[in-house]
Formats: C-alpha cells, structure tokens, sequence
C-alpha cells in the first residue's frame, strides 16, 4: 500500500494540487496501477527487447536544409501575456 | 430527396454527374445539424463561412470541367484535437478554450487538396481520454440512435454526427479503441489504419506509440474514401512510414470465399455480464462469413492475458509526459491565481484539467517514479514485443482475425458503466490492435435490442486493403 506521503509527492512532481479526499482516493487508485505492474511482471521477458515504436523503419532523418518555421508573431499568439517579442512570465531570479 | 442520407460516395456521383452542386449537399448538411444539434451536441466549433467558400470554390472546379479530389464536395468534421489554422483547437479541455493553432495538421492539408469541405470540429473525451465523450468540457455528446446512451469515445462527437446524417465523413484519433468503439455504438463503420498510414503531425498526442488518426463513414465505401483522403507518408511526422505512399486499393476480389479467418482463443471465455444476446449476434456473423466460403479457425494469442495491464503502463506513462507540454506559459489557460512561477504551473493546470485527465497524469507519473520505470513502462514495452510477435504468428497462416468490437452496447449517460472489472474486459478487443500497430476496423452487424453493434475485423500491418475488402464482402453478404 502507497503511503499519503508519496501520493502527495506525486501530485507535487505533476504540478497538480489536490483536496484531501481526493488524495485519500488516490492512494487507492495507486493499488490498482500497482496490479496492473504485479500482473505484467510476471511474464518472462528475457532477452525479449523493448517496443518503443511499432514500425520497422525506426527513425527515419530528415534531409538537413532550411526549413518553414513558425513566425515570431504565430509562436507568441496563444500566450497570455508577451512583451518585446517575448513570452512575459513573473520574475523568478532576483 | 433528402441529400444528407446519401453515402458519401453517392453525393459525390451526383455531384460528378452535375445532379447536385456542392453547396446543396452543404446546405442540406447545415439544415440537417440547425435541426439535431441541440439533442446531440456533436460539435464544438463550426466553420460555416469557411465551408461556404470551398463549396462555391468546389463547384466552380466542377463548371470548369476540372479535374475534382477524393472527396470533393463532401462536409467533413474532425475531432478537436487536429490542428486546423485559425480555426480553435480545444481538445475537449478548458486549457485549450481558446487556442487558435498556428497551423494545419497534415490531414486537414490533405483534406483540403482533395476538395473536401471542413464542417466543423467535433467533441471528444478531454485529452482523448475516456470512452463515451462525457468528460469534455464542452458537455457531453448523446447517441443519435437513442439520446439517453453515450456514443462512445473518445471520438463520440464525429461518430454522432456521421450516425445523425449531419455529415457523411469524419476523422477521429484511436489510442485504444476510440474511433471503433463509438463506431460501433453509433452504428456506423469506424477504422484504426495500421500505425504509420497516416501523418499524426498536428495531432495532440495522448500517448504517441499507440495514437492513429481514424476514420468514420456510413459504409465501408466512405470509409476507405476517407482514408485514401489522408494516407500517405509524410517527413513530418518520424513515425509516419514509407509504406503509407501507395492506393490503399479496394479493387478486385471481395468476396470472403477462400478467407482465411482467425479466432483468437482468449476471447472464447471472455464474458461480461449481459452479454449473451452480443455473443449471438456475433456467432451468427462468423456463421455468414463461412457460409460465403471462409476458413474459420481458432488460435492462440496467449500474451493477451497481459494486453491490458500493458496498454494502461504504456498509455498512462506517455500520457503524463505528454501534457507535461501544458504551463501555462507559451499557450493554453493560465490561472490569474499565482504568486511564484510554481504556483503558475501548478494553479493553471488544476484549474484547466478534467478529473480523467488529472487521475492518468497522476497513474503516469507514479509509473514512471523514481524506482518505477525499469520494472513498469520498460518491462511493459517489453511485453507489447511478446504481443506484436503473437500477432506475427496468428497472421502467418491467416488473413484476418474477427471479433467483437466491444462486448456491450452503449450505455445510459451519467452511469457507472457495469462493474470496474466488465469495463476492463470491454477494452480487451480493442487495445491490442494498437499495442501491436496493426489495422482494425469495427463494421455494423446488426441490432441488439434495437442498439447497434459491432463487429471488428483485425488485420497484419498494412494490411489495410485486406480488411476492407473483407468488410466489403460482409457487407454484401449481410446486403
């Protein structure tokens, strides 16, 4: 069983806040991931090498040369606040 | 004549032959969704003036005399989570309210080269998480075959309006079965290309090794016209394959004598509750199937025991890392709550997510944890190896495999669907289609209680042609 402790530092590492009850819950949805980690662990993958991605042609590369890109004016123009062309966020460094 | 009950590839015939113009079949969709739209609840957004203009543009093509696309003249919708410029993006969330992509995604390009007329976008589960389009944030979508019943999802919206005759053609995106399970509780033909036919590029990825852009029509015909619409490789997209540039033909032999059919062994024994009338249903259709000729066998997958719990690990890890993307910085809701940049992060993105999308963020992230990663998302991937060769083995001496879509026909909204362990079957006919990149498609076999049910024809990668034409074959085995 999951400790209250670790669901809150989980929910700290996702950038997520939570009531209490809801992190009550969570310690109870943890148990069925850990099922889920119990159950395929019991299959023998020795010498069986991962699928990270399905197709045989495993990271086709593109051609270098000068490519379209997005305008400084397309990148800010779904940000909610920008200044000199700049995405503007808080001061974080003193 | 009611134009919005054609098929797809009957408006164009008309359309060809100069019967209709493509701003009738436009207008005749318009009316159709002014009408439904408020039970149904298909759409998110709709770009009536845009589409306007590409159907006069279509139909001074026509008058011309030159040369028209795949789908000329056809209304399509498309599930919010594809990019379209300028026209808003939502993903079903309140973090993309008001998001305005930059750019097209390779569909929608390809969409429009082939005269093809953007209706609108349509409603989805938040994020593509979920399996009957109740967790978007923008209400739920209802079953045009009965309102009190979901539609599906995550792609519910595109299967609804396609079912309702508000348009003849739609695009979905299927992770683990989200454009042939609504298919298959609308009534309508939903297909999961294999993984690498079409371009995800301008696709907001849920969990990027299993995502596939699918899609929906009323029969088998529309649906591979849809298809042949958006196929093709694309080096925008590092996963798309050099094997997607070519017809996905449908020309030839269609008849199932000959076929040689599979029957995964696990599914047998595999019931839910209240599932006998469906498991009737689908005996009965195995049964035309070799009565028209086919070779009916059982196989073996044994590492479909583990399919589920793998999808979830694999899914749930990609998922987290995924919408890691959303800060509420660079685009996307930003709360008006914060103090410190943490407080930014962590605010908007409690306030924007959905519950569903926060539980797989959280699912996500514990799996990959410090300690976690080697023994669950790698040995996970390891086991996804196990079941791809399976399917390698089943496919050696068989064409296609047959089975259920999903055991259970769409259920009443705003309900606890079965029991947790009956919804965690119910996944098991659609999931391993996509851990192991093959091709399925759910085709209608019919009504349960006056609820329509599918049947999913699973196939080898690129073996898209193969299913289809199997399809076709019911079809007019059933006709």
């Amino acid at each position: 069983m999951i400790t209250r402790d670790q669901v809150v530092h989980i929910s700290s590492i996702s950038k997520l806040k939570f009531t209490d009850e809801e992190l009550d819950e969570f310690t109870e949805k943890f148990d069925q991931v850990i099922g889920f980690l119990e159950k395929i662990k019991e299959v023998d993958t020795e010498n069986v090498e991962p699928t990270f991605t399905i197709n045989e042609e495993d990271g086709i590369m593109k051609e270098n040369g000068e490519n379209q890109t997005l305008s400084r004016e397309e990148v800010l123009e779904n940000t909610v606040e920008s200044q000199y062309g700049y995405f503007k966020i808080i001061k974080v460094v003193e | 004549m009611d134009i919005t009950s054609l098929k797809g590839w009957e408006m164009r015939e008309k359309l060809i032959k100069k019967e209709i113009s493509s701003t009738e079949i436009l207008s005749a969709h318009l009316s159709k969704i002014d009408k439904i739209e408020k039970d149904i609840n298909a759409f998110i957004t709709m770009d009536k003036e845009n589409a306007l203009k590409t159907a006069k543009r279509v139909d001074e093509k026509l008058q011309k005399g030159e040369k028209l696309g795949i789908i000329a003249g056809l209304p399509v919708g498309l599930k919010d989570n594809i990019l379209t410029k300028n026209l808003r993006t939502t993903c079903g969330s309140r973090m993309l309210e008001n998001f305005n992509p930059p750019y097209d995604a390779t569909v929608v390009r390809k969409i429009v080269e082939e005269d093809g007329i953007i209706l609108g976008k349509t409603n989805m589960d938040e994020f593509a998480m979920g399996g009957s389009t109740e967790t978007s944030y923008f209400g739920n979508t209802r079953n045009p075959k009965d309102l009190t019943r979901v539609p599906g999802g995550s792609s519910g919206g595109s299967a609804a309006a396609v079912a309702a005759n508000a348009l003849p053609l739609a695009l979905g995106t299927d992770t683990g079965g989200s454009v042939r399970q609504p298919a298959s509780f609308c009534g309508i033909v939903g297909m999961k290309p294999t993984y690498g036919l079409v371009s995800r590029y301008g696709v907001v990825p849920m969990s990027n090794s299993l995502d596939q852009i699918g899609v929906f029509g009323r029969d088998v015909r529309d649906a591979h016209m849809m298809l042949q619409t958006v196929t093709g490789y694309d080096p925008l997209d590092a996963t798309s394959s050099k094997r997607a540039d070519r017809d996905i033909s449908i020309e030839g032999i269609d008849s199932l004598k000959g076929l040689r059919i599979a029957l995964p062994e696990q599914y047998k024994d595999l019931r839910i509750t209240g599932d006998e009338k469906i498991q009737e249903r689908f005996k009965e259709t195995v049964k035309v199937f070799e009565d028209a000729g086919a070779i009916v066998e059982y196989v073996s997958l044994p590492s479909l025991q583990y399919a589920l719990e793998t999808y979830y690990v694999i899914m749930a890890s990609e998922v987290t890392t995924n919408l890691s993307r959303f800060d509420g910085i660079r685009f996307g809701y930003r709360t008006e709550n914060y103090e410190t940049l943490d407080e930014l992060y962590t605010n908007s993105r409690t306030e924007a997510f959905g519950e569903e999308t926060k539980r797989r963020i959280m699912m996500g992230n514990y799996a990959l944890s410090a300690g976690h990663q080697d023994q669950s998302y790698k040995k996970a991937l390891r086991v996804r190896t196990l079941i791809k060769q399976d399917y390698e083995n089943a496919f050696k001496d068989h064409d296609i495999i047959l089975s259920l879509t999903a055991p259970m026909l769409p259920f009443k909204l705003d309900s606890i669907i079965n029991s947790p362990v009956d919804m965690y079957k119910a996944d098991l006919y659609t999931v391993p289609v996509n851990l192991a990149g093959l091709c399925g498609i759910s085709i209608p076999m019919g009504d349960v209680d006056n609820l329509p049910v599918g049947l999913q024809i699973t196939g080898p990668r690129f073996g898209d042609s193969t299913i289809l034409k199997a399809g076709l074959g019911y079809e007019r085995a059933v006709r």
